[in-house]
């Protein structure tokens, strides 16, 4: 049995936006309105849902990395403890790992090789660097390359060593994985899977459900803002007939690999 | 009628070629996917054929006539990420008729709800992005649409809805597509024909 204690529990959380529409007027928009769902140690939870549906959000929120104009409400718990901005702030880095979804998050004008080496013991930073390139298959002299000398899955690999890091208890991967190639790809996710087995949370955020279901433990569908389902990762198999939400099964069943197809109620959504 | 691409080849560092002698051909209408591996020069490809950058050997050409400064080029390119695509500093309505006027039936196809055109980029997700370089790619002039791994960032459901609308676009206006992606049960779902550059890649080892 893997161990049960909970390392991340988020409840109702709620996230708004104050936009200046002319001069001093101001409105808001609430694109997370209540979304729930919590890790225990050792396991993985994927998140998927509609891009939109406020994926990204809830980890810049767990991070405490939203912008200014930002509300957030509701509870979020670390190993028992509330998670205040401070703690974030503390933690994050540390004990606390992100994979950002975007290949912008890496400095356009630092060689990469120094942007791995960021928060390593100075010690034998460079030592792991290169360790780490090695694990990811990017060669030594790609160091020396900037971001935009590299392809986009070169960059996500590259994004991914920067997470890498002793004593992390929570990693929060946004979207890993889009633009790398198979034998890449079941690096990162066995890394994953590697971090939850020493004993992290991981909250992977992905459309990838095919790859994220070779190796999360259950999977939380967000819709519009909301938590629609929680449910087993086995749960996502043939017809998806044992997920509770349309939503989730109309997400399993337009997978290229199922049926590639989309039921004329779930456009009416759209 | 066709977009061709003779003897290309390409590399950053000299000499490292990604690849060399490699010929492609995208003809009216036509559907063409192109997997790779990550690194294997599927971006660069895309970038040539769209006449973004020079191949170092070989050249690109297309049967109309060159686009004139100012006008809409016959070949689109949609890029990976849409984030680097788009001003920042421009609301989305610029964005998107930055060329043309797309009407609202398209914009509904597309599921582009009104309310974003008022946003700055930074306010929509990477999907929602990616339906306006999508359109805006649409310009009634467009031959040929090099597709670079663009649904990596939609959900299951989107990425279908769009695929779909976009080929009954290209199908209906006789629009050549090649689809770059390293997803091989997208391409085999999509494509009429498919050519790999890791056995493009081989063939130069050889």
């Amino acid at each position: 049995m893997k161990e049960s204690k909970q390392i991340l529990s988020v409840e109702n959380l709620k996230i708004c936006f104050t936009q200046y529409v002319k001069g001093l007027k101001t409105r808001r928009i609430t694109p997370i309105e209540s979304l729930n769902v919590s890790i225990n140690a050792g396991e993985i939870m994927a998140v998927i849902g509609a891009s939109g549906s406020g994926k990204s959000l809830l980890a810049h929120a767990i991070l405490g990395i939203l912008p200014g104009n930002a509300l957030c409400e509701g509870d979020i718990t670390y190993c028992g403890q509330p998670l205040t901005e401070e703690k974030k702030i503390e933690l994050r880095g540390k004990e606390i790992s992100f994979i950002p979804q975007s290949v912008n998050y890496l400095d356009p004008l630092m060689r990469v090789s120094e942007q791995v080496k960021i928060g390593l013991p100075k010690k034998d930073a460079d030592k792991q660097q290169k360790e780490l390139f090695h694990r990811y298959g990017l060669k030594e002299k790609d160091g020396e390359l900037y971001p935009f000398q590299l392809s986009g899955g070169m960059l996500r690999r590259v994004l991914f060593a920067t997470s890498i890091r002793d004593n992390i208890k929570l990693v929060i991967a946004d979207e890993p994985t889009p633009g790398i190639h198979p034998e890449a790809l079941s690096t990162i996710l066995n890394q994953l899977r590697a971090f939850a087995d020493d004993g992290a949370a991981v909250m992977l955020i992905t459309h990838d459900i095919v790859s994220a279901l070779t190796v999360c433990d259950r999977v939380t569908v967000l819709k519009d803002g909301k938590t629609i389902e929680t449910t087993m990762a086995e749960n996502f198999s043939a017809d998806g007939r044992h997920l509770q939400h349309w939503y989730s099964r109309a997400l399993w069943n337009a997978l290229p690999q199922n049926s590639f197809s989309v039921h004329e109620e779930v456009e009416a959504w759209l | 009628m066709a977009l061709r691409g003779t003897n290309l080849g390409f590399y950053y560092n000299k000499n490292e070629w990604l690849f060399r002698n490699l010929n492609i051909e995208l003809s009216y209408g036509e559907i063409l996917g192109i997997s790779g591996y990550s690194g294997s020069g599927k971006t660069s490809l895309s970038r040539i054929l769209a006449n973004y950058i020079e191949p170092i050997e070989g050249f690109v050409e297309i049967d109309e006539k060159r686009a004139a400064k100012g006008e809409a080029h016959p070949i689109q390119l949609i890029y990976q990420h849409p984030e680097k695509a788009i001003n920042p500093k421009w609301k989305m309505k610029e964005v998107l008729e930055e060329s043309y006027e797309p009407d609202d039936a398209i914009l509904e196809r597309f599921g582009i709800r009104k309310e974003w055109l008022s946003r700055y980029p930074i306010e929509l997700s990477g999907g929602e992005l990616q339906r306006f370089c999508i359109v805006r790619a649409l310009h009634p002039n467009t031959k040929y649409i090099i597709a670079d791994e663009i649904s990596t960032m939609l959900d299951a459901v989107t990425q279908t809805v769009i695929w779909r609308e976009l080929l009954d676009i290209c199908k209906e206006r006789k629009i050549g597509v090649a689809i770059i992606s390293h997803e091989a049960a997208l391409i085999s779902r999509l494509c009429d024909r498919i050519i790999s550059l890791d056995v493009s890649a081989k063939k130069i080892g050889a």
